[in-house]
């Protein structure tokens, strides 16, 4: 067997036994979909009202208003889904490096150290199936936002291209976080940076607020805020429509990303790290 | 012919322990052969370089003819190795645990249906195969782990502490499957323990192995033989000047061979223990010294260990938290 085909099926069995994690426990997977499920109805419906009154109780026309607080966006619902959806990417993939963490822990890293198999196969393989998970997230999440009446302005084929997005951003997360993994070996230090990480890169992107109510500084962060660019062309295939300048420098953004955290974990993997 | 040959073999961790301090060996193939020493003595460290999950500071090891620093992955395709860990995946069955690792070794479709069922047969899991690893017991998921580390059919496989925190029923068990391995496959097995009677139950050669130095190599026999004779241990009571005058009239005694301090005991080491034990109360009556416990014991591999080394076999301090963390929970995945 050539060694490039060799490399795929190494890849390919650590992304199995992921994927087999992943099914073997329904809590999970319920949980998974649940979560989205939650900021929609909770969040979302509060702040839809909560614009909506802005906006019916102006004297400035409603198209005005709604570029003025929601960025162009019809209502907060439809503003609001890029950020459900780069949330729930963000948390799988930075959460998606702790099973290597695990792995030490119950020496199945070692197992899978010392035999025959690349090591830079470890970590693509777990990035692919914390991809895949993400990507099932998001389809549940862009359903359920059509189901609360969001319209997808650039159809079928945008929604394709905001799961490429998602999952591509899904990569880098989990690369960072599996590079992260490598180093760290105690999985409650792991926890502790991952949880001071995450928030602060929410809140400091327009996820869930425009970028317009934010303070300069913050404006200042959130333009070197990696999320602020997965946010960029999904919200233009959202409410926008085909904004080229959008896709390509937000998707262009992410896939650099995506590139870079995979080659740090590729290289901190091809270390000893047992 | 030398299937493991390890010359000057050092480690130095970044931040300069010397876990392995230039150690010399060669195991013959068809061997079993032991590595016994405490926790943190360097069996693990060495057991992971000749695995190449971690690199050498200096010296060689060939392992089935391959060098470890040069050529990794051709020796992870001819060893087995079992860590300590019980590295079984829980959340897979236990078929499926065989079938990754097949398939990490790059196995056929058509070796992994031959294989399978035949080494799960061997290790008595084939009606539990299908069950998932989560509702085994320590002694079933052991027996799966070596399992796994034979579905290659390696040259040689690596045991790192095959028993740690079983049960003794489940510890003769797994010596058991050991000990066939070797019957019917003739594989050459290393195994490193911290237990005695595992040594020397299993071990064709034992290296005693102290403070990453190797102490003496040989056969249990030839080990025990070393120490020349019965071993008698004594308590000793009484002013220091005295003690010290017993002991020397102790070691002149006729048949002694030796007399040294153990703990707070004096050990006298002679042929004809029997016989010596009434003259050596004859021997410290003049003094001001009282006996207050007496023991005559034919030498066995704690006794070996302790001439080499001059200290007992006992755990020494975890090299780490995460470490301490995972031999916990080795132990909780074990107790089962």
């Amino acid at each position: 067997m050539t060694r490039g085909l060799k490399f795929f099926r190494d890849v390919y069995y650590v992304y199995w036994r992921e994927i087999r994690h992943f099914w073997m426990q329904k809590a999970r997977v319920v949980v998974s979909f649940f979560q989205p499920l939650v900021w929609f109805v909770l969040m979302g419906s509060t702040m839809n009202n909560l614009t909506g009154s802005l906006v019916n109780g102006s004297a400035l026309n409603h198209a005005q208003l709604t570029q003025k607080i929601l960025d162009g966006a019809p209502n907060y619902m439809t503003y609001v889904v890029g950020g459900i959806v780069a949330m729930t990417t963000l948390f799988g993939g930075i959460f998606g490096g702790t099973t290597v963490v695990w792995d030490r822990r119950l020496g199945f890293l070692n197992k899978m150290l010392a035999a025959p198999i690349s090591h830079a196969a470890i970590p693509l393989g777990k990035m692919l199936a914390v991809a895949l998970q993400a990507l099932l997230q998001v389809a549940v999440i862009l359903l359920l936002a059509s189901l609360f009446g969001v319209q997808y302005r650039t159809g079928a084929l945008g929604v394709a291209v905001i799961l490429l997005i998602a999952a591509l951003f899904s990569l880098g997360m989990s690369g960072l976080s599996l590079a992260l993994g490598a180093r760290i070996k105690s999985v409650e230090s792991l926890f502790a940076i991952m949880n001071v990480l995450t928030m602060p890169l929410i809140f400091s992107s327009p996820a869930m607020f425009p970028a317009r109510a934010m303070p300069g500084w913050l404006q200042t962060i959130s333009a070197w805020n990696p999320v602020t660019y997965v946010l960029l062309p999904i919200r233009a295939l959202v409410y926008k429509g085909w904004v080229w300048s959008d896709l390509a420098c937000g998707g262009g953004i992410v896939l650099l990303f995506a590139l870079a955290t995979s080659a740090v974990a590729v290289s901190q993997f091809r270390k000893s790290i047992a | 012919m030398n299937t493991i040959e390890v010359q000057d073999l050092t480690k130095i961790y970044p931040g300069g322990i010397q876990a392995v301090r230039g150690v010399t060996f060669s195991v013959t193939a068809g061997e079993i052969f032991g590595f016994l020493g405490p926790n943190g003595a360097g069996k693990s460290t060495t057991i992971m370089m000749l695995t190449t999950l971690l690199r050498i500071t200096s010296g060689t090891a060939l392992v089935g003819g391959h060098d470890v620093s040069r050529e990794p992955v051709r020796v992870r395709q001819s060893i087995g190795y079992v860590s300590q860990d019980l590295a079984v995946d829980d959340n897979l069955s236990g078929w499926e645990n065989m079938f990754l690792q097949a398939k990490f070794y790059g196995l056929t479709q058509a070796q992994i249906q031959e294989r399978l069922p035949e080494v799960l047969a061997m290790v008595n899991l084939t009606e539990r195969a299908r069950d998932l690893v989560e509702t085994y017991s320590g002694g079933m998921r052991k027996r799966l782990d070596i399992a796994e580390g034979l579905i290659h059919r390696p040259q040689i496989l690596f045991l790192d502490e095959p028993t740690l925190g079983l049960d003794i029923q489940t510890r003769s068990e797994i010596w058991k499957y050991i000990a066939r391995l070797r019957e019917e496959v003739g594989m050459t097995i290393f195994l490193t323990t911290h237990y005695m009677d595992e040594a020397d139950r299993l071990c064709d050669r034992i290296a005693i192995i102290d403070r990453g130095l190797i102490k003496a190599v040989d056969t249990p026999a030839r080990l025990k033989q070393e120490i020349g004779g019965d071993l008698i241990a004594l308590s000793l009571e009484g002013p220091p000047a005295d003690l010290g005058r017993a002991v020397a009239a102790m070691a002149a005694l006729p048949g002694v061979r030796q007399v040294k301090p153990q703990g707070n005991q004096q050990l006298v080491v002679a042929e004809n223990g029997e016989a010596l034990v009434p003259r050596i109360f004859e021997a410290v009556r003049p003094f001001e010294v009282k006996i207050t416990s007496l023991a005559l014991k034919r030498p066995s591999l704690d006794d070996v260990y302790l001439h080499f080394t001059g200290r007992g076999l006992r755990d020494e301090q975890e090299s780490s938290k995460e470490e301490a963390m995972r031999r916990r929970l080795i132990m909780r995945r074990t107790r089962r």
